[in-house]
């Protein structure tokens, strides 16, 4: 198939002079990212660390048969983070290099699909869900310096109605009582003997 | 020390220059009414309150950007509402055979579903790929840069957008597609170390040229032949029994790729 595409692709010549180093088998992986606020002319790309603009513009021309007039490139940096979850030493992932290329042809990205059932997404959400909340203690625990308590918690019902119970003994509208029977020595030390 | 005949002569120019503006002003067509009793005065947009009064005449006294202030003077604004930009957004119809349509499984189709990304084959096995060309290889490792690129996309992708789960299934299909790969470059391998120990022995070999320059394979009958002529150049007796066997060599220079295999192994043999 690509020999083929790359058949077809040598009649044709770009706008720019192709690189002259031939690499037969290269191993690149690049990933073509969304932006929708970008101009339609525009492609952007996560691309290794090692590719300069030219390399982009030739693999994209040789690959796809995509023809550039322009390249720029960004690389990012990434915070530092801390290996074995969060736990050994620090150390700075390394930077993600990204370019952006100006197309002879305007591209525009399709629509996102409306029915996400076939990825599952209720499910997703749920677990997404579940686990933001695990992590947000878990963050709390150890970023921040708070050790998460259960009365920072939402309220639950049980908790209300425990509340309020609790506020009608003390207030006296309830009196506490109990039908076990105590030992004898607890009715003699105990509040049941002054009474 | 005034000059009388200076001083009236700048006296003039006041009076004349207050005339001209009158009957320029009265020849303009007039776009506020104006009282036609008003003399005409200097002419200024400024308000007379507007000049700010500090200590010193500083015009930037008490204007700071640290503090925020702002300008002190008051600012022609205007209270007119501002024109908003059209909610226009120009349709862009992306041609059929884009090239880019490649990062994609096809042309207008966002991403694979999990369920189809989950259905492939197995990798090529180094077995099989032993018996294909270069040709075949190399088409085969850049179909699979380019499934490569298109499962990274659609990571991408989905994580962007939050669409849900199908990472597993592109994972585990890349994963595929490298073993592919793998297997290219071990036949690959194979390949030049077989090529490597066949260059040893043809430096051995009669029969290959390796300088370039001439035909790189000659069959050892041929050049027993090509001897055998040259040491019977002035032999006259001889020349009967070369030309017979001239004739016997004509008939052994067919073609050497439809010489059967039996005859290269008699060769050997003679070897």
């Amino acid at each position: 198939m690509a020999e083929t595409a790359v058949g077809n692709l040598a009649r044709r010549l770009p706008n720019f002079r192709l690189g002259k180093k031939k690499v037969f088998l290269p191993s690149h992986v690049i990933t073509f990212l969304r932006r929708d606020n970008q101009p339609p002319n525009w492609a952007h790309f996560e691309v290794p660390l090692t590719f300069t603009k030219f390399d982009l513009r030739d693999y994209l021309w040789n690959l796809y048969g995509v023809e550039t007039t322009k390249v720029r490139s960004a690389v990012q940096q990434h915070k530092v983070e801390r290996r074995q979850g969060g736990r050994g030493a620090l150390y700075r992932p390394p930077p993600t290099k990204y370019m952006t290329a100006e197309l002879t042809r305007p591209f525009v990205w399709p629509e996102v699909p409306a029915d996400l059932q076939p990825w599952n997404k209720d499910l997703w959400d749920a677990r997404e869900k579940s686990g933001n909340l695990a992590s947000k203690t878990q963050r709390a625990r150890h970023e921040e310096g708070n050790i998460g308590s259960p009365s920072k918690d939402p309220i639950t019902f049980d908790r209300r109605e425990l509340r309020q119970r609790a506020q009608k003994y003390l207030n006296g509208q309830l009196t506490w009582e109990t039908d076990a029977k105590l030992d004898e020595k607890w009715r003699t030390q105990g509040g049941a003997e002054k009474k | 020390m005034t000059n009388p005949t200076t001083f009236t002569s700048s006296v003039r120019c006041v009076v004349h220059t207050a005339r001209s503006q009158r009957t320029l002003l009265a020849s303009r067509p007039s776009i506020f009414p104006l009282p036609t009793t008003q003399s005409a005065a200097s002419f200024s947009t400024s308000s007379p309150h507007q000049k700010r009064k500090t200590r010193d005449n500083n015009r930037l006294r008490g204007v700071s950007p640290l503090r925020r202030t702002g300008p002190r003077e008051p600012l022609s604004v205007s209270y007119d509402p501002l024109p908003k930009p059209a909610d226009y957004k120009p349709k862009i119809t992306v041609d059929k055979d884009h090239g880019l349509w490649g990062f994609f499984p096809e042309q207008g189709k966002l991403m694979n579903t999990p369920e189809e990304d989950g259905e492939y084959g197995r990798a090529w096995t180094a077995n099989e790929l032993r018996q294909k060309s270069w040709e075949d290889l190399h088409a085969l490792w850049w179909a699979c840069c380019r499934e490569r690129n298109r499962l990274a996309t659609a990571n991408a992708e989905r994580s962007r957008a939050k669409m849900g789960f199908g990472e597993y299934e592109t994972n585990a299909r890349d994963d595929v597609v490298k073993r592919t790969m793998k297997a290219i470059k071990h036949v690959l391998t194979e390949r030049y170390y077989l090529w490597e120990d066949a260059y040893e022995l043809a430096k051995q070999d009669p029969e290959i040229n390796l300088s370039g320059k001439g035909e790189a394979y000659t069959p050892l009958y041929e050049q027993q032949e090509e001897d055998f002529l040259v040491k019977e150049d002035g032999d006259v007796t001889a020349a009967k029994e070369a030309s017979t066997s001239q004739k016997a060599a004509a008939d052994n220079l067919v073609d050497p790729s439809t010489i059967p295999a039996s005859k290269p192994s008699e060769q050997a043999q003679k070897l």
